[in-house]
């Protein structure tokens, strides 16, 4: 037997596997049915202050071979909403909360408030690609928002704190040594990458209705392995690498890299719901074949 | 492929009802009875259309908002950009079918009889409700095929005077059927689920919700009870209504 369970800043997992933020997330019947597709905890979508419509469709595009773009635009029906959904979650499998705001301020609000829910980690987003007032639109990437607004979240929870960068930030290192320094205990790399845009040639217009989507899917995997690299020399913290993880494989790469637990997401479309099971199965496969006990003892061995 | 946009040109506009009309493309697709596309008009929005044929493809549109108000002023010659087909079709039953449709939710129902080999469509009856006369779609398409069509109307202008679900319960009371299709709005769906339960009888419901992402089931905005509707659905058994 091999063990897949990980400790995630103290919280355990059966296996490294996260429902990644924004993927089927709105509601606690869909969330049960990634449960039952074997995750190994689940992400609810961001909410917001105020319930918010999000932007116009197309949302979601086919962009290339082996990658989506999105510009959703955080359509949620608000964080009081959000608390009576997700009050009741009654699953043993962890809960992950997960909040965007326009500024610190905000985002501790919305921190305290969440906390009226089961979550066992909160997740704060300050990467999204594609909404006015949020993420990278708002500057919410650099070292200094970075800082500001981890610490007015940490001052509001002792739940482990995850901070979700952005995989299109160059100094991605000194991002999450600030989100480190201000007391965030995971990092999630990463958000959507981009912005990219596709503009249908027969009509002469941007496909997306925002214009401007992030990308996912299999095709920015390099990206994100690159990323996790690059933090896992920068940082303590544990890192969850999101963005192209589809196989087993995947998963003993990122950790390979310096990865911890994995997020998926657009796996989803490829796979279905069960694609955490299939993904753990494959992982329990390529570890047995190659003699490793465990999935922990690979953590970052390419950086020894 | 079928996530890739596709422009077509339109070739046929039909007026069907004073809130309904059908576009009939220069294309075709791969589609079963049931299955929708994503119709996109750049710089507004992109909503799911049953497709009522799928060689020319053919959509009837109703005029319900700006979207579908935009796409009515169309013309022919005009392009029409969509992709698909998405969703589950409906699973046919061979022997004595009921089809019930509420309004131009009778679109998805219109397909699903047309794919039944001509000799066979006196086996399946159509029941057809809307508030007045004047909403009524389908009616004579459905005759055309060679079904049985019975009518309601709330107010009684034609047809029957009543409910689809009134009239259905009636005929499943009196005749044996061995399967019933419904399309329209979730209580009359959830009604005609409820009687075929209770009769034994194979039903399917084709639900409707919001789409976002329409068709790759990611965004969780369509989901019903847990169900994805834009992948696992649209046509689901009677039972999830119950």
């Amino acid at each position: 037997m091999v063990d897949l369970s990980v400790n995630l800043a103290g919280i355990k997992l059966k296996n490294p596997t996260i429902l990644a933020s924004g993927i089927l997330g709105l509601d606690v019947a869909t969330l049960k049915r990634i449960v039952n597709g074997g995750a190994g905890a689940v992400t609810i979508k961001s909410l917001t202050s105020e319930p918010r419509k999000g932007h116009n469709n197309p949302i979601f595009i086919e962009a290339a071979e082996g990658a989506f773009m999105n510009a959703v635009g955080y359509a949620n029906k608000g964080i009081d909403h959000g608390i009576e959904e997700f009050k009741k979650w009654d699953e043993k499998m962890p809960l992950i909360g997960s909040i965007v705001a326009a500024d610190a301020k905000e985002f501790a609000v919305l921190a305290e408030k969440i906390q009226e829910t089961p979550i066992e980690a909160l997740e704060i987003v300050l990467s999204c690609p594609h909404t006015p007032g949020y993420g990278l639109l708002a500057g919410q990437g650099s070292p200094k928002a970075t800082f500001e607004i981890t610490k007015a979240v940490r001052k509001k929870t002792k739940l482990p704190l995850s901070v979700k960068l952005s995989p299109s930030i160059e100094a991605i290192g000194e991002v999450a040594k600030a989100a480190e320094s201000a007391g965030a205990d995971i990092v999630n790399m990463g958000n959507t990458l981009g912005p990219g845009m596709r503009i249908d040639i027969n009509r002469a217009s941007p496909t997306l209705a925002f214009k401007i989507g992030g990308m996912s899917g299999p095709a920015i995997k390099p990206i994100t392995i690159r990323s996790v690299f690059d933090l896992y020399k920068a940082v303590k913290i544990p890192i969850i690498a999101t963005g192209g993880i589809m196989t087993g494989e995947d998963v003993i790469e990122a950790v390979m890299a310096g990865a911890t637990a994995v997020g998926i997401g657009t796996g989803i479309y490829y796979r279905g719901l069960t694609v955490f099971k299939k993904v753990c199965r494959e992982v329990e496969d390529w570890l047995k074949k190659n003699k490793f006990k465990d999935l922990r003892s690979l953590k970052g061995i390419v950086h020894q | 492929m079928d996530n890739i946009y596709r422009t077509a040109k339109i070739t046929k506009v039909e007026v069907e009802t004073s809130k309904v009309k059908n576009f009939i493309l220069d294309t075709k697709v791969k589609a079963f009875p049931g299955q929708y596309v994503m119709v996109w008009i750049p710089g507004l929005n992109e909503k799911p259309f049953g497709v009522v044929q799928s060689l020319p493809l053919t959509l009837s549109i109703a005029k319900v908002g700006p979207t579908t108000e935009l796409i009515h002023k169309l013309k022919i010659g005009d392009k029409i950009t969509f992709r698909g087909p998405y969703g589950q079709p409906f699973t046919i039953i061979s022997g004595k079918i009921l089809l019930v449709g509420g309004g131009y939710g009778v679109v998805p129902l219109y397909f699903l009889a047309s794919s039944i080999p001509a000799k066979k469509r006196s086996k399946i009856t159509v029941i057809i409700g809307a508030r007045t006369k004047k909403e009524l779609p389908f009616a004579a398409k459905f005759k055309r095929l060679g079904c049985k069509v019975l009518l309601t109307t709330d107010d009684g202008s034609s047809g029957f005077k009543g409910f689809t679900t009134q009239l259905a319960e009636k005929l499943l009371d009196k005749e044996k059927f061995s399967a019933v299709y419904s399309c329209g709005p979730m209580v009359m769906m959830r009604k005609i689920a409820q009687i075929s339960h209770a009769k034994k009888i194979f039903c399917q419901v084709s639900v409707e919700s919001f789409f976002k992402c329409g068709g790759f089931g990611i965004c969780g905005e369509c989901c019903f009870n847990g169900l994805i509707v834009c992948r696992e659905g649209p046509v689901f058994d009677g039972k999830v209504l119950l």
